[in-house]
This record gives C-alpha cells, structure tokens and sequence, in this order.
C-alpha cells in the first residue's frame, strides 16, 4: 500500500495543472496529453518481460485480456452467424450457462467422459498479465441550419470541426509483492479539440474520467484513485477518493468507498454541467446560479450482499453525498434478484430518502422464460421524481408527487435468426393524468452478413405523444468491410412550430481488418425537426486497440 | 410534411419490413432431410469423427473448416455419394457459416487432449436428428465443464477477443433483451464483475457522464441496432420524454444543464430579452384557474428546476415563503431531519 499512496498524489496535482492549463500533462511514469492528437498516446507502464520462450501462442490469434477493452466506442452492431458462440442474432447459438434458463445438458453419445483436469488458467514461471490500449478519435464537422428559438428567431448556419480523443489503458493481473495478480490499473480520458468558426466555441478542453490502482488482496480488494461507483443509491458517481471489497466463499460480500465528489473541471464549456457557457453573459442572473465547484462535496457509501449461486442475490446499500457544505443526497436501497426454477427469475429494487423518510422507488419484476423461444416480463415501478432533486434545491420541497408505472415485455425467436418483441407501459400520475409507451421490435439475420431491425413506439403523456419508426441494417460486406444504415420517423400528436413529423438518418461505413489494431469509420447522419430545416453531420472514427498482453495457452 | 404522408411512409416501411423478413429467413426452413446423418454415423456404425474430419486434429483456426465434401464418404459408400446420387447431402444446410475469428477464439488442437478426443463432449447435439441441429457447441457446453471457473471470474476472452466483447450481447443470464436498457441498473449493482467483462467504466460513463463530450449515440453511429435514451431527433422529442419519465433526466443531469442549453438556444425565459414561456394565468390570484402553475408544479418539479434552480434567486420563494401571500409549498407529508436554522436552503424561507 505504501507504493499506493504516491500514485494518488500525482493523480491529484495533474488534475490541478489541467484544470489551470487546460493541457497535456505527465502523470508520473506514464503521460496522457489532454486532445492530444497522437492517436497513440505515449503510456509506459512497468510490466514484467513479454513472451516465455517455448510457449507461443499457438492459434495465431489474439488472446485479450478478461475483461477489457475498448468497449467505449467501436460498437459493432453486427452479431455473429447463427450457430456461432456469442451470436446475438439466435439464442439458438447462445445456450446459457448451466443454472440459467434455458440451458441444456446433453450427454455424450458413448456414455459418460471421465472428467478432464480444469484448465489451468496460470501457469508457473514468468507474470502473465494483461494490458490493453485504446484510443478512439473522432473528427466531427457539422453544417446545420436552425430555425429554432423563438418566432423572430431567424435561421443560422454553423459549421464546426472538433476533434475528440478517448483513450483509455488497463492493465491487469499484475504481480504483486504481496502477491500473483495482485495488481490492477485504468486510466482513461478525454480531450476536445475545436477548430470552429465560432469564436467562443473554439476551445481545447478535456477531462481525466479514470485513473486508479486495485490492490488484490486474497479475497479481498482495495482501489485508489479516480472511479465510478454506480447502481443502487450511488446512481453513477464518479469521485476521488478509496474502494474496498471483500467477497467470501460463502457468498457475503461487503463494499465501501468514500472520497471527493469529481464534477467536470471545464463547466463552462456547453458539453458540462452548465451547458450555456457561450450564453452566460446573457443570462439575467448569472450570479445567481448555484456554484458547482468542483472540489467542495464528499461522498460516502457502502453495500453488503450475500449471494447463493444461481439462485440468490440480494443486498442492501447506502449512500450519502453533500455539496457545497449541505446534505445534497442521503439514501439506502435494497436488492434482490431471485431463481427459484431455471425458467423464472424475480427481483425487485427499493430505494429510500432518510433525509425525510420518503421512498424514493421502488421497482419489480420477473421474468419468465416458459418456452426455450419465448422470453416474457413484467415489471412495476413507483417512483417520486421530486426527490431526485438534490436536497440542496429549493424545488426539492414543493412535491411528493408520485408516478406509478406498470408495464412487460414479450419476445418471440421465431426462428434461429429471426425475433419479435413488443412491450407495453402505462403510467399514472398521483397528481392526476396518465401516459403510456408502447413498442415493438422484429430483428432478423437475412443471410449470412445481414441484420435488419424494425422498431415502433408510441409515446404519449398529458399533453403530447408521439409515434416513432426506426429501421436499421447492418452488413458485414466482407471481413474487413461493415456498413450500416437507420432511418427514423417521429410522428407528432400535433404539430410543433406548425410542423408534425421529424426525420433522422445515419449511415456508416467501416473498416477494418480482423488481423489489424485499427479500424476507421467513416459516417453521416441528417435530420429534419421542427427546430432545424436541416442538420447534416459528418463523423470520421479512428479506433485503435493495443493488446500487449502477456497469457499462456489456455485450451 | 404532412400528416398524411407520414401515415404512408410509416405504413411502407412497416410492410416492407415485414416482407423482408418473412422471405429472407433461409435458416427458418431447415429440413432434417438433406442434412448430412451424422447420428447414423456416429451412432449406428460407430465410425469416430477422425474418419471424415481428418484435418481438426492439428487444425488451429477458427475459420476454414466446414465440411469434409464428399470424398470420404467414398471409402464405404463407393461412386454412390454426391448431388444427385441415393446419398447426397447439403453442407450448407447440415452446417452453415463458418465462426469469424472476429466473434470466437478457438483451437481444434488445443481442445483435441482436453477432451481426449471425444468430439461429442463438445459437439454434443451432432447425434441428434433434430430439424435445427446445434452442430456448434453451446456457451452453456463449454461453460459447464471445463470453462465454469472462467464464467464464474467473467474472463470471456479466454473465448472472444476483446475488442468484441460489446458486439455480444448476452441473451440469457443477463439477457440485454429489447427492453434492457431501462432495468439494467439492478444488473450493474449485483453483478458489475460481469458488466465490467465486457464494458469498461467509459462505457457507463458515454451514457451517464453528460462531461464526457460526445454523446454515446454520435460515439457508437454504427450501432444501429442499439437503444439509447437520446436517439434521433431527441431536440424535439425531449419535452415529452422528460414529462414521462423525469427522474431518468436527472439521473444524469443536474437541472441547471437543461437552463444553459435552453438559453444558449434562445428558449429560456432567463435570457435577457426573452419573454415568459408561461401561458397567461400562470401566476396571479386566481389559484382555480386552468393554467394555474401550482398544479404543474406539483406533478412536474422537476421539470420546473430546468429554469428555476437558482438557488436563493428562485422566483418561486419570493411568494412561497414564510409570512409571504404564496402559501406553504410543502406538500402534505413532507418532512426533513435538517435543521430549519442550520440549513441554507430552509433558511431561505424560513428567515427567522
């Protein structure tokens, strides 16, 4: 731990020089260049010694790391063949793992195997590790035409060129001193760089989201630095600060955490929190809007759950978070998720207010798999929106009003790669009034590089609704080559700004070679709304994904 | 656009759709009759895997193998095997498609001494005369046998390269149905091991991080089959989809966000010049009146804190406070373990 505690040092002045400079700043034995536009960015991370002579990797393909990757950006709508593991276009492909509905056991045809030895996923010798590198950069330029604002807002025209940079690093299952594997590490950001012709919206901002060190210790873990903690009445928070857990054999966990609330160094740019920075000045009290420092909230919470394999999980959490010196959140929820059959699975989530002892919401559900095809669910949820606000506002005591909302699901695979599913929700509100949501979805695999999704919703409340129909494609054109294309249509209740239907397009086309680190995609997407004649948007995408890992055979 | 023509394209595509996949599904029309028998074979004649599929024992890759064509059949059956002959079959029907390396990891000659050579430990349903035959083994084969361990640690990339990872998406335990999205959260607070196998915290961040820059729908273009909460022409649709679901807003967003954007676009009353949003009858004496603001405030508080989250310049304490005409906001029920003297925001109304 003593290694630990410099690390957390260096984290936090390299914060301070960003949110000063606003530039790249190095980070102790590694750097990250805030819109840095090396797409690889200099990281330098002390691993041990790569390759043990005598045991290459014999498929020729690469071994990844558990639980990686570059999973931020470089979404691959298209899903493997039928009949191929991990296809998502049939469950056919996809059987659960056993104690999961729907799974199967079949014995072999010459009657039972003997059991074979477990395969040894560590090896003696040499540290295997895993260390990934990711980098997704995109150039964005848009033209768009605005007829929005109020009637004598006229139309305008903008055209903007930034340049995003995510790059993210893990590096895991690092040996320790006090043990094998017992060393993790992320880091992960973001830069923007805006060459626009606008001139308060050229700018070079960014933000550190991750960067932290887990320490494993036997069943047991701690995690320094910057990180998310999220579900339960933590919601997503990221903060500064320490984690720790410890998992039992027996199945009772127990977390906690606690450090400073992170909010977004760079506020005034229109992408955080206060979004209207090129406006403030045209604000009629600017002064009067509620500070968001950055450095002056904590958060604290914890969780203990108790697990029986497959058939239980349940727990109970607690969180409280204060801003600007005043209580801003303080609730505790519990969990269960429950299997009592391998076709049923129940659960339910209730989360309270201790600040004033109100429910905050409280959420039901099963779901019920009566048939290998058919996957059905029903859920309830009653919920007070009100509280939601931080107890900091002065809004947050003029409600309690409740929305309750019950609603299910049903989906059908009518054959191995093609799937139907419709869902149905309706609302009542406590004050009065009722809304609904419904929508419907069929997915097919046509051939063997072709998904097509068609999807419907109806969305209405008080005063409006509206129905909505998106049709998607994807296409793998060969191995190296993937295009995709949406389209989508709103229908309005009643026109707004006298027009009643809006449309959105998107088209995609990339490449990349399975063999290759990168892959590039190139995009568009146009709309028609009320509020815009037209808005065109074209986006480059660089993805890069380093694996420098270092693992043995595992068959 | 009119009404009309909007009925119509949503009715073309629709239809379209429909026909589309009605008579483009080749997989939903497998028959069991020009399948190759591999339960005959395997079962009656008690021939071992090796005798036609020669070249698994040293094969290291995923792709390349499909079917051993015709010629080994020839070793029994003589000149009376192929199209068109008494013993014919489809390979493309008995097993189609080839898994891409860019879905699966997998070695033939790795798993060979593991499973001492016996094809059915894996290839289990190869002896069955089902209409659908699972030639490929299963996740749910592998992973409960020799890959429990790694399902139970979610070390998926002993089976999938990782940058894939997110183009799988599971449909049992976890299953990311079509209405996933939503309910995912009692997922990521029981499991978040099995979340994190696949998704790094930038993914939860894309999403739940309104700082992160580009947002997850620009970020992920080509996942077009996906479903995110701004889709679209999400402008024009966010009036509604905050008044049916509000909390979801401010999960995410602090409600002075939806203020500097709405002035930023010249739709808040906070900007100089603009004038009130609000109908006449908003405010004033007459508490019944239809337009009256107490009902809305009520019901959508939330929504009101998009323009009036201002701290002690709210307007709404300028009326709503201790000795003022406004009444008390309070609704019934409402309690708070804060002290009224030590807490800023009470003592906005509370002045003594």
């Amino acid at each position: 731990m003593r290694a630990l505690i410099p690390y957390r040092s260096h984290v936090v002045r390299a914060l301070h020089c960003r949110a000063e400079g606003g530039l790249g700043s190095g980070i102790g034995s590694w750097s990250w260049h805030v819109g840095g536009f090396a797409f690889c960015v200099s990281l330098t991370i002390a691993v041990p010694a790569a390759a043990q002579p005598g045991e290459p990797t014999d498929d020729g393909q690469i071994r990844p790391p558990p639980g990686t990757p570059g999973s931020t950006a470089a979404q691959d709508p298209i899903t493997p063949p039928p009949g191929t593991p991990g296809s998502t276009a049939s469950q056919d492909a996809v059987a659960p793992p056993p104690g999961t509905p729907g799974s199967t056991s079949v014995q072999p045809p010459n009657g039972p195997v003997a059991p074979v030895n477990e395969p040894t996923t560590k090896d003696s010798g040499g540290d295997e590790y895993d260390l990934y590198i990711a980098s997704r950069t995109y150039l964005r330029m848009f033209q768009r035409r605005y007829l929005i604002g109020f009637v004598d807002a006229g139309p305008e025209d903008e055209t903007l060129v930034p340049i995003y940079e995510y790059v993210s690093l893990r590096a895991h299952r690092i040996d320790a001193p006090w043990g094998r594997d017992g060393i993790d590490f992320r880091l992960s950001g973001w830069g923007l760089a805006d060459f626009g012709e606008i001139s308060d919206e050229r700018r070079v901002t960014g933000d550190l989201m991750d960067a932290n060190v887990t320490g494993r210790f036997g069943p047991a873990h701690v995690t320094l630095g910057r990180q998310l903690t999220q579900g339960g009445p933590a919601l997503v928070t990221r903060f500064d600060g320490v984690a720790f857990g410890l998992h039992d054999e027996g199945g009772l966990g127990i977390e906690g955490y606690g450090g400073l609330s992170v909010r977004p160094r760079f506020r005034q740019r229109r992408e955080y929190v206060l979004m209207g920075s090129a406006a403030e000045s045209l604000l009629r009290q600017p002064d009067a809007l509620p500070d968001t420092s950055a450095t002056d909230g904590w958060l604290a919470g914890g969780r203990v759950s108790y697990r029986v394999p497959e058939v239980l999980d349940a727990g109970a959490s607690f969180h409280e978070r204060h801003e600007r010196g005043e209580l801003d959140r303080r609730w505790a929820s519990g969990d269960v998720r429950l299997t009592p059959m391998d076709e049923v699975l129940v659960g339910g989530v209730g989360t309270a207010d201790l600040d004033g002892g109100h429910l905050v919401e409280v959420r039901g559900f099963a779901d019920v798999m009566p048939l290998d095809a058919l996957t059905t669910t029903a859920e309830v949820l009653h919920t007070n929106p009100s509280l939601f606000l931080s107890r900091g506002s002065v809004l947050s005591v003029f409600s309690l009003d409740t929305v309750t909302e019950a609603g299910g699901e049903v989906a059908y695979r009518l054959t191995p790669a093609w799937t139907v599913a419709g869902s149905g929700h309706v609302q009542w509100f406590a004050e009065d009034g009722s809304g609904y949501r419904l929508g419907g979805r069929t997915r097919a695999r046509l051939g063997s590089n072709l998904v097509a999704q068609v999807k419907y919703s109806r969305v209405t409340e008080e005063d409006l609704g509206y129905h909505g129909l998106r049709g998607s494609l994807s296409m793998e054109l060969s191995e190296a080559w993937t295009a995709t294309t949406a389209l989508q249509h709103y229908l309005y209740d009643r026109a707004i700004r006298g027009v009643e239907s809006s449309s959105y397009g998107s088209a995609t086309l990339e490449f990349g070679e399975p063999e290759n680190s990168w892959r590039l995609m190139l995009g568009g997407t146009a709309t028609r709304s009320p509020y815009a004649s037209l808005e065109a948007e074209a986006l480059a995408r660089l993805s890069i994904d380093l694996d420098r890992s270092q693992t043995r055979d595992k068959p | 656009m009119s009404r009309r023509v909007s009925v119509v394209m949503l009715a073309v595509v629709i239809i379209a759709a429909a026909v589309a996949a009605v008579h483009c599904t080749p997989a939903a029309t497998l028959s069991a009759s020009d399948r190759f028998p591999h339960r005959a074979h395997l079962v009656k004649t008690n021939i071992d895997c090796y005798t036609c599929h020669q070249n698994i024992r040293t094969s290291d890759a995923i792709s390349g193998f499909v079917s051993p064509g015709y010629e080994p059949c020839k070793k029994c059956h003589g000149q009376d095997v192929g199209p068109q002959t008494k013993f014919a079959f489809d390979p493309a029907r008995t097993y189609s498609g080839t898994p891409s390396p860019r879905h699966v990891v997998f070695s033939h000659k790795q798993h060979r001494d593991v499973t001492a050579g016996q094809c059915t430990r894996c290839h289990q349903d190869v002896q069955k005369d089902d209409v659908t035959p699972r030639i490929l083994p299963d996740m749910a084969t592998c992973m409960g046998t020799c890959h429990s361990a790694d399902y139970a640690e979610a070390n998926c990339t002993i089976c999938h390269r990782a940058r894939d990872l997110t183009r799988l998406r599971p449909e049992t335990d976890m299953a990311h149905g079509v209405d996933y999205v939503p309910r995912h959260q009692t997922d990521a607070v029981r499991a978040r091991s099995q979340c994190m196998a696949c998704h790094e915290e930038q993914h939860c961040s894309s999403c739940h991080d309104t700082s992160a820059g580009l947002r997850a729908e620009v970020r992920r273009l080509d996942d077009v089959h996906g479903t995110y909460r701004h889709e679209g022409d999400f402008v024009t649709r966010h009036a509604i989809e905050a008044r049916t679901d509000s909390r979801s807003c401010v999960r995410c967003h602090e409600p002075s966000s939806c203020d500097s954007c709405h002035v930023q676009n010249r739709v808040s009353g906070n900007r100089l010049g603009a004038s009130t949003p609000h109908p006449a009858g908003w405010v004033g004496s007459n508490p019944d009146g239809a337009d009256f603001h107490g009902r809305a405030a009520r019901r959508r508080i939330v929504e009101c804190s998009s323009c009036h989250e201002q701290g002690p310049a709210t307007n709404c304490i300028r009326c709503h406070k201790v000795g003022a005409f406004g009444g008390n906001p309070h609704p019934s029920g409402w309690r708070s373990s804060r002290s009224k003297a030590n807490t800023e925001i009470c003592a906005y109304c509370h002045t003594n």
